[in-house]
């Protein structure tokens, strides 16, 4: 059974990680990314940890290293990535309404990802 | 060695029988040891039973127990909090040394052997068998076991070489390592000799195991350390630079602007990167900062995406399209000749408010080789803190551009004491380059010979087209028309240089008509750099000759292409081909094009230009190029003008002077 889904998800899994390395290899946008996610941690503290609260601060002076970093951290926090995203006002709205149409790009590919298609994502465990 | 040590049964006399010479202190101890262990472990085993002891039990304990401390390790170098990342990792490596430590003592004092050496069944006794070994001694034992570890385990090379195989932990503790089933350990010579070569080997890998990952931590460390990481002041974003720049532009000259518009220009000037300006832009959406200045230096630090650009660009002009900014936006992302004249004249009248995008009106200007607005924007710039080189190299080619070629020698001097980095190669490529275009005589002055020094220290520069071409032009200055441009093809860097020289050894060589196809082909290739090009054309009109063909292409071309010096050098030897052929009228639309840029003529071109004016029936036209001023002189050598120059000058005096033009 195993074998049969990897073999029928190859494919598409393929396909969508050549896209997904090709957002993510963009250091203008991911940097961008990290930006616009700093920004949401600050203005929801009280939902982070000190790190990535300190780390948003960093981003926030302007490290470029810390702001790929907090990018990386963006696409593994649901909430950001489903809802906070979507919604959040930007001081920068070009940057923002820029960042979002790339984003929404990978948002509509991983539901065409096996992991979603078979409902094991943190969406299916949602009650 | 070992055959004897394992003959307890009987005394050894071997050693006694082969050498009369008296025994050595490690020779009486090998005798006085010798019958008191039957079983000396096998350096093998010992081997497995420390792998058995580290790799497979006591390291990935330790990493499961360590696993927060270092995830709280990499948060505190990412926050670049130093003094609790040191003390953690001081902490974390305590606690190795202790969790190791206990771990060989407790086993020892509990059972005389490690789970690894029980597994081989090793166990550490005594060196006397009829003595046990002190719970000291073990302490002791594992002490110096720890730091002959620390010393990449060497030491315990000694488990191969020595007669009993007690490395030093052994010999201070009095202890010996023993096989329990009293299996004896009897290893060929040769395979003993196999034994430590292997073993060497095996070192030599461990200590490269270590030594890459060590080597690749300090490089990136020291990487890291190199890095600039973008200059902000301690507790914000601001740059350091932007700061100092403000201060001094605001108070000392109480001029008005604002930390953006200082920050804009000075990323004009190369003096800040992108990562500052990109914060200085960030930051100034909290202050009153105008949106459209915002943007603007956004669409300038995203000026290598042109997607991302444009969406700034359009939000620059999205509520006013009229204003200054925008107008400037405009003219670096699509130049037009028309909307630059007609916004030239309000810019020059703009107050200091407006300095920073003079400053990109100033850049625009010499990319469309307008020396003119170039001098006056540059003359309303002066005195801007950290900028007074970036501003004496433009003043030196914009002077030069308006043909004052004295004055910008002495600019080009200021500046190159003043500016540093990539700046001064360029701007001595650039000024040289122009020099040997007006006369060799230049080959030998300060700014050539100032680029022909730092060519050879550095040839990578040679990778900026003008320093290349200058090269190349000096060379063939200095060598005159035969230079050998083999060596100078070998050292090249730029492939548009190589085949540039290339194609010049073929005009040497005597191949006139291979050498004009090739610069036809070059002429019309895309690909060919701008300077390359330009040069083309101008050496494709010394030698056009009699291949109409070629002329009107290149006539075509010449049209097309935008004004700058090369342009107007190439213009004036059309001038010159066309009236030699009698196309005088030709020839004085042509010359009217260039005269309308300069401010002051060459005395050749300007007599080629008279004459075509005049015999195509253009007498008033004629008088007035013959009004202009002469070029400066580029050497004390005067080109003679022919009589019948002499004679249509005189002419035209007599019956246009004092009228008015």
């Amino acid at each position: 059974m195993n074998l049969l889904i990897y073999l029928s998800s190859y494919d598409i899994n393929s396909r969508l990680d050549r896209e997904w390395q090709l957002q993510t290899s963009d250091v203008a946008l991911m940097s961008m990314q990290g930006k616009i996610y700093a920004d949401y941690v600050l203005k929801n503290k009280s939902f982070y940890d000190q790190f990535t609260i300190d780390l948003a601060g960093q981003v926030q002076k302007g490290y470029k290293q810390s702001s790929l970093m907090m990018a990386t951290f963006a696409m593994k926090d649901p909430d950001f990535v489903n809802v906070g995203s979507a919604n959040m006002a930007y001081k920068d709205p070009v940057a923002f309404d820029f960042w979002r149409n790339k984003f929404k790009t990978i948002l509509n590919s991983r539901v065409e990802h096996p992991s979603y298609l078979l409902g094991v994502s943190y969406n299916n465990s949602l009650p | 060695m070992h055959d004897e040590n394992n003959q307890d049964v009987k005394p050894n006399t071997d050693a006694e029988e082969t050498s009369s010479a008296p025994p050595t202190p490690s020779a009486n101890e090998f005798n006085k040891h010798l019958h008191l262990h039957t079983a000396l472990a096998s350096p093998f085993d010992r081997v497995a039973a420390f792998v058995v002891d580290h790799a497979i039990i006591l390291i990935p304990i330790l990493a499961l127990i360590l696993a927060p401390f270092k995830s709280a390790i990499a948060k505190f170098m990412y926050l670049d909090q130093l003094t609790p990342m040191v003390s953690l990792m001081s902490t974390m490596a305590l606690f190795v040394f202790i969790s190791v430590f206990l771990y060989h003592f407790l086993f020892l004092v509990l059972y005389g052997a490690t789970p690894g050496r029980m597994l081989f069944n090793l166990e550490v006794v005594h060196i006397d068998p009829k003595k046990d070994v002190h719970v000291l001694s073990y302490a002791l034992r594992t002490l110096v076991w720890m730091v002959e570890a620390c010393m990449m385990f060497l030491p315990h090379l000694a488990i191969f070489n020595h007669y009993l195989q007690r490395p030093m932990h052994d010999r201070i503790a009095r202890t010996v390592v023993v096989n329990t089933k009293g299996e004896v350990f009897t290893p060929h010579p040769i395979e003993m000799s196999f034994a430590r070569g292997m073993y060497s080997a095996f070192i030599m890998l461990i200590t490269l195991i270590f030594a890459v990952p060590v080597l690749q931590v300090g490089s990136s460390l020291w990487e890291q350390q190199n890095t600039p990481k973008p200059n902000v002041a301690s507790n914000s974003a601001l740059c350091e630079e932007v700061t100092e720049a403000f201060e001094s532009w605001t108070q000392n000259s109480g001029r008005k602007a604002n930390r953006l518009q200082v920050a804009i220009t000075l990323f004009a000037g190369d003096e800040i990167d992108e990562t500052c300006l990109e914060s200085e832009a960030e930051m100034a959406f909290n202050t009153d900062a105008k949106l459209s200045t915002i943007y603007f230096a956004k669409s300038l630090v995203h000026r290598n995406q042109s997607e991302l650009s444009d969406k700034y660009f359009d939000g620059v002009c999205r509520n006013d399209k009229t204003s200054k900014v925008c107008n400037i936006t405009e003219l670096l992302e699509q130049p037009t000749t028309e909307k630059w004249e007609s916004f030239k004249k309000s810019l020059l009248a703009a107050d200091d408010s407006q300095s920073y995008l003079k400053v990109w009106a100033l850049q625009h200007s010499l990319r469309t080789n307008d020396f003119n607005m170039a001098n006056a924007l540059v003359d309303q710039l002066q005195g801007f803190p950290k900028l007074g080189g970036y501003f004496s190299g433009v003043k030196a080619r914009a002077l030069w551009g308006v043909q004052k070629y004295k004055e910008s020698e002495t600019m080009t001097s200021k500046a190159l004491k003043e500016i540093t980095g990539e700046q001064k190669p360029y701007l001595t490529g650039w000024i040289c380059s122009e020099q040997l275009a007006r006369s060799c005589s230049y080959a030998a002055g300060e700014t050539c010979q100032n680029l022909k020094q730092a060519v050879s220290k550095e040839r990578r520069l040679l990778l900026m087209p003008r320093v290349a071409m200058a090269h190349i032009k000096t060379n063939e200055c200095e060598q005159g028309e035969n230079v050998d441009y083999m060596p100078l093809i070998r050292e090249s860097v730029l492939d548009d240089a190589q085949v540039f020289m290339m194609v010049a050894r073929r005009r040497q060589s005597g191949k006139m008509k291979e050498y004009q196809n090739d610069l036809f082909n070059m002429m019309r290739s895309t690909e060919m750099n701008e300077v390359f090009r330009q040069e083309i054309m101008y050496r494709l009109s010394l030698d056009v000759g009699d291949r109409p063909e070629i002329r009107e292409v290149l006539l075509k071309a010449w049209r097309e292409s935008p004004y700058s010096l090369a342009w107007a050098r190439t213009g004036q030897q059309l001038v010159k081909n066309y009236y030699d052929l009698g196309s005088f009228e030709l020839a004085a639309k042509l010359g009217d094009r260039i005269i309308s840029r300069q401010n002051s003529l060459n005395p050749e071109f300007k007599e080629n230009l008279v004459l075509a004016n005049y015999k195509a029936g253009r007498q008033l036209r004629a008088y007035e190029v013959l009004s202009r001023p002469d070029d400066e002189p580029a050497s004390n050598r005067k080109i003679a003008s022919t009589d019948e120059y002499q004679r249509v000058g005189e002419l035209l005096n007599k019956k246009f002077k004092g009228s008015q033009l």
